[in-house]
């Protein structure tokens, strides 16, 4: 600490001063043998302060050139002032302080949350209202759903209902039927999902989330209650159902009211009792499922009104992209996730495994475009999705890099989503091109 | 010296100081320091302070006993052409009956100080419970000033009355 006195250029002294207030004023400290040695500004006798409790709080801020701070860090030190001849001492009693270098401040806001809670309930309850944070309606539901994370589930519509049109098949109003159907089951899974982490203690326990992992917070920060919560998950996954009767009374029985099944019964139970698939390191098959062959072979059905190996063959790189965006976001929450007993598939695996089955999966995923034009289940077009390759190779270096710094692996996830959706564009856009050749 | 307001060069180091400590005192009846941004009105001669209900304790204890003390001090600190070290003695209170949009009147002293504030609230969504915030307000009472920040120097001791 002795050498580490030089890195706070402001240190004061507080107490509460003869008359009543508190005081505080600018020092001169030295540390030897455990015990801080003050000097005290002229006009403030050290008798005045002598006997008293008092906080030494040592600041220092970096004041940045364009306007704000960074570097912030303190420590405080409370214990009592004796004097010493013309100065003071400290004995320390106790400390706390905040370094950012350590503790980010998006974790020092993550772990002061269940303060603010409290602080507004209390308002609350003196002004006889409700608080929740105040975001905007569009704001608290695109947080609370997720919304963007949408992508996931209309790149692999695009794909069946591409691979539906190469075979000759496009109805539009069908197209967007299925897109809003599915889109109200994916916002169910996000807000059940979300629902019972939270329930469960896999995000209440998080320190550190980022926007691609550690859930929407929605219920921990307030802007959702958890009635709330259930009601909405409740009505996305009704009326994402309610399209899928529709849809299998006019385009299939069977097959979709089997697809949709299957497709509820995975959304659901993917966190919720008593399966919990993504607690038993079934998380990530169900998420390939459901994101590959359940949507797009549902997406091309609906269109073509039969199953086919073809749809089947373009679900697999799909169905790999959108589990490993599960996949790497589930790095930065694999601490936190095993305290709370989620086993998924990364924290049964050491780093060097994560990255080598995360090496494999991205490697699947140009090896099973390439075999559809190999095969002759689709258009040589579909090849033109190799060309993300090298933004895979970026990903995969970024989470080798980056591994376990949440944070720092913002860039990967986001990278590992954008990498996702355009590959999957891609192989769409193939589609669509072999078509019209 | 007793005033009806504050000394025009300790005001000008009030508006040009990005770092304030503001000292509560909490239920044990011990003095509670916090680095805050400090905001002055001088039209009001009133010193603002915006705090996150996430950092709410010093909230609490201002709430109990409204007696605060603030401390400017440290050039680098300090934007403006004099520079003194400030102590200022007061009563302060909160104000939280709108913590979501309550303290947005402040925001043009904020954006003199920190001008990609409007950055940081347009993504509110990201943080959305540091933006439920209350209002510190500080009626300055007595204030010591070391000119020229020199510590060696009896400070200047000012009164504010109760015209302010």
């Amino acid at each position: 600490m002795e050498n580490e006195l030089k890195n706070f250029e402001q240190v004061t002294l507080s107490f509460v001063d003869e008359d009543g207030y508190p005081s505080t004023i600018p020092v001169k400290v030295v540390l030897a043998d455990g015990k801080f040695t003050l000097r005290l500004p002229s006009g403030v006798r050290p008798e005045s302060v002598s006997g008293k409790k008092v906080t030494l709080l040592l600041n220092h801020v970096t004041p940045l050139p364009t306007g704000g701070y960074t570097d912030r860090r303190y420590v405080a030190f409370k214990g009592v002032a004796l004097v010493s001849g013309e100065t003071l001492e400290i004995s320390v009693e106790k400390s706390y302080s905040w370094d950012e270098s350590k503790t980010p401040f998006p974790e020092y806001v993550e772990v002061s949350t269940p303060r603010a809670r409290r602080y507004l309930e209390t308002v609350g309850r003196r002004l006889g209202v409700t608080f929740k944070p105040s975001l905007g309606l569009f704001w608290s539901f695109f947080r609370a759903v997720r919304l963007p994370f949408l992508v996931a589930t209309a790149v692999p519509v695009a794909i069946g209902v591409a691979a539906a049109f190469y075979r000759g098949f496009f109805d539009p109003l069908l197209f967007i039927l299925t897109l809003a159907g599915l889109s109200f089951v994916h916002l169910g899974l996000n807000v059940a999902n979300d629902y019972f982490d939270t329930l469960l203690g896999a995000d209440t326990l998080n320190r550190r989330p980022t926007p691609f992992s550690g859930g929407s917070r929605a219920i921990i920060y307030g802007i959702l209650s958890p009635s709330e919560a259930r009601i909405l998950y409740t009505s996305f996954f009704a009326m994402g159902v309610s399209i899928g009767i529709y849809l299998a009374l006019t385009r299939g029985l069977v097959e979709i009211a089997a697809l949709t099944a299957i497709g509820i019964m995975l959304s659901y139970f993917y966190t919720a009792p008593p399966l919990k698939l993504a607690y038993r390191a079934l998380g990530e098959l169900a998420v390939f499922l459901g994101f590959g062959p359940v949507i797009v072979l549902g997406s091309y059905f609906v269109q073509t009104q039969r199953l086919s190996y073809e749809a089947l063959a373009a679900s697999i790189p799909i169905g790999i992209l959108v589990m490993l965006i599960l996949y790497v976001n589930e790095i930065p929450d694999a601490p936190y996730d095993k305290q709370a007993g989620k086993l998924t598939l990364v924290t049964r695996l050491s780093k060097a495994q994560t990255l080598s089955f995360l090496a494999i999966s991205l490697s699947a995923v140009y090896l099973s475009t390439a075999l559809i034009p190999l095969l002759s289940l689709g258009p040589p077009t579909v090849l033109i999705a190799l060309a993300t390759a090298p933004i895979a190779v970026k990903v995969y270096r970024g989470a080798r890099e980056s591994f376990g710094e949440p944070y720092s692996m913002i860039g990967t996830m986001s990278l590992n989503v954008k990498n996702a959706a355009i590959t999957g564009a891609l192989i769409a856009a193939g589609y669509v091109v072999g078509a019209l050749l | 010296m007793i005033h009806s307001r504050l000394p025009s060069e300790v005001e000008e180091v009030l508006e040009g100081a990005m770092v304030a400590v503001l000292t509560a005192v909490n239920q044990r009846g011990e003095a509670v320091s916090h680095p805050m941004l400090p905001l002055y009105d001088r039209e009001k001669g009133l010193l603002y302070f915006t705090s996150s209900i996430l950092f709410s304790k010093k909230l609490n204890h201002i709430k109990r006993n409204p007696r605060v003390s603030v401390l400017i001090s440290n050039r680098d600190y300090i934007r403006s052409r004099s520079y003194h070290v400030v102590q200022v003695k007061g009563e302060a209170r909160v104000l939280d009956q709108d913590l979501s949009s309550g303290w947005q009147w402040l925001l043009p002293l904020w954006r003199k100080k920190e001008p990609y504030i409007d950055a940081f609230l347009k993504r509110r969504f990201a943080l959305p419970l540091f933006w439920e915030r209350a209002v510190i307000e500080v009626q300055p009472r007595k204030v010591a000033v070391w000119r020229g920040g020199d510590l060696d120097s009896e400070p200047e001791l000012h009164v504010l009355g109760e015209k302010l």
